[in-house]
């Protein structure tokens, strides 16, 4: 993994962490599945993929994005830095 | 794990920019803009909605009908709401009615179509509907009252002798919507008066059983021909803990007036049909104290029950 990408994990764990303000009980980690019941929901996915693309200065393409196997911030990386 | 099969979804859209609007998309990304500007995560402005737009690539239903199949649904309602009257940009309702029969031929049974109309369409708009329903055998009406007018508007009832006459079921928008619409005519009480001029007629409240939950239950409750929808219930801003709200809607005692239905494609960034049905019928909460026969009537039967005979499946 490039420094660049460990460095968005880490950013992107840190948004996270904000958005559910420790209510979860869950320990949120890079491969963590964020579309896990009651830990974000579409509203907070779409808002953290935008922070991604600010941050990694590219854009995602949610044309091709497949949820279906959920999501994970490695994931949105992946499909957003290629 | 359980295998799922056999599940009706009362409550899915096409992912399509022919049939939802672009002011609409744009409407809900103004929300979610909202949202994340108060926690100071506001992204530039039109990326949330160019975002959603791009969720709206879906044209023939074939990524519907991929995550039905990954989710074990079997068949699924598609709403073709009429904006056209409120907000440009989408197939006028004829066109609409054809291409969702395209999809239906392309996909053969998998989808039940229920077309918009507006009663301020006139007197065409009657014979325009009642054409459709003959040339494509749509099997009910969506109504979308935040474009303004009441499901009780008389306009509607020329409407609603159709529908009685071929026993096609009408289900109508209520609660709250995109943020340039009217909230008013979407309030679950404005269906009253057409219900009880219409007892025939299957009414079938949608979002029911997400917004003004205590009003829409006790008129399933107290009218026979009301029911009420669960779409949209993994959505809600205010539910995040949605397993456990429709838990305790499974224990109102209105379990055979309720219908399945998810919204689609709402949500579905968030782990798709998949992850939806994959918690709704094996995770630990949904279905917590709920009977067998409760759960087959809300995934199933009570939708089978408002169709026209017509519509059903072949056992």
């Amino acid at each position: 993994m490039s420094a660049d990408a460990a460095q968005l994990e880490k950013l992107l764990v840190e948004w996270v962490e904000r958005w559910i303000e420790g209510e979860s009980g869950v320990v949120i980690g890079p491969s963590t599945n964020l579309s896990h019941t009651g830990l974000l929901d579409s509203m907070a996915i779409v808002g953290l993929i935008s922070y991604l693309e600010e941050e990694a200065d590219a854009e995602f393409d949610f044309a091709t994005f497949d949820p279906i196997k959920g999501v994970s911030i490695q994931g949105l990386i992946k499909h957003c830095v290629k | 794990m359980t295998e799922v099969t056999g599940v009706f979804d009362g409550h899915c859209h096409v992912a399509s920019t022919r049939f939802i609007p672009r002011a609409f998309v744009e409407d809900v990304a103004s929300n979610v803009q909202c949202r994340l500007g108060s926690l100071g995560a506001a992204p530039r402005p039109g990326r949330v909605a160019d975002g959603l737009a791009a969720q709206h690539e879906d044209h023939l239903a074939d990524g519907l009908v991929e995550e039905m199949d990954a989710a074990g649904v079997e068949r699924a309602v598609l709403l073709v709401p009429d904006f056209g009257l409120r907000m440009a940009g989408t197939a006028e309702p004829e066109e609409a009615a054809r291409l969702h029969h395209e999809i239906r031929m392309r996909h053969p049974g998998r989808f039940w179509v229920y077309i918009g109309v507006d009663p301020r369409r006139g007197p065409e708009g009657v014979v325009a509907f009642e054409r459709m329903v003959d040339a494509y055998g749509l099997d009910g009406v969506k109504l979308y009252p935040p474009c303004g007018y009441s499901p009780s508007d008389p306009g509607l009832y020329p409407y609603y002798e159709i529908c009685a006459d071929r026993a096609l079921p009408v289900f109508v928008h209520t609660g709250p919507t995109a943020r340039s619409l009217d909230y008013g005519p979407a309030h679950p009480m404005r269906i009253d008066r057409a219900a009880r001029d219409f007892p025939d007629i299957p009414f079938v409240l949608g979002h029911g059983g997400l917004t003004h939950v205590d009003t829409c239950a006790y008129l399933a409750a107290y009218r026979p021909n009301v029911y009420v929808d669960t779409g949209g219930f993994a959505s809600g801003p205010s539910l995040p803990y949605w397993p456990e709200h429709l838990n305790r809607l499974f224990r109102m005692g209105i379990n055979h007036k309720i219908i399945f239905g998810t919204d689609w494609p709402l949500g579905r960034l968030n782990g798709g049909l998949k992850g939806l049905m994959g918690e709704v019928v094996d995770g630990p909460t949904v279905f917590a104290g709920v009977s067998r026969t409760d759960r087959n009537l809300l995934l199933r039967e009570n939708l089978l029950r408002v169709l026209a005979p017509g519509s059903r499946p072949a056992e």
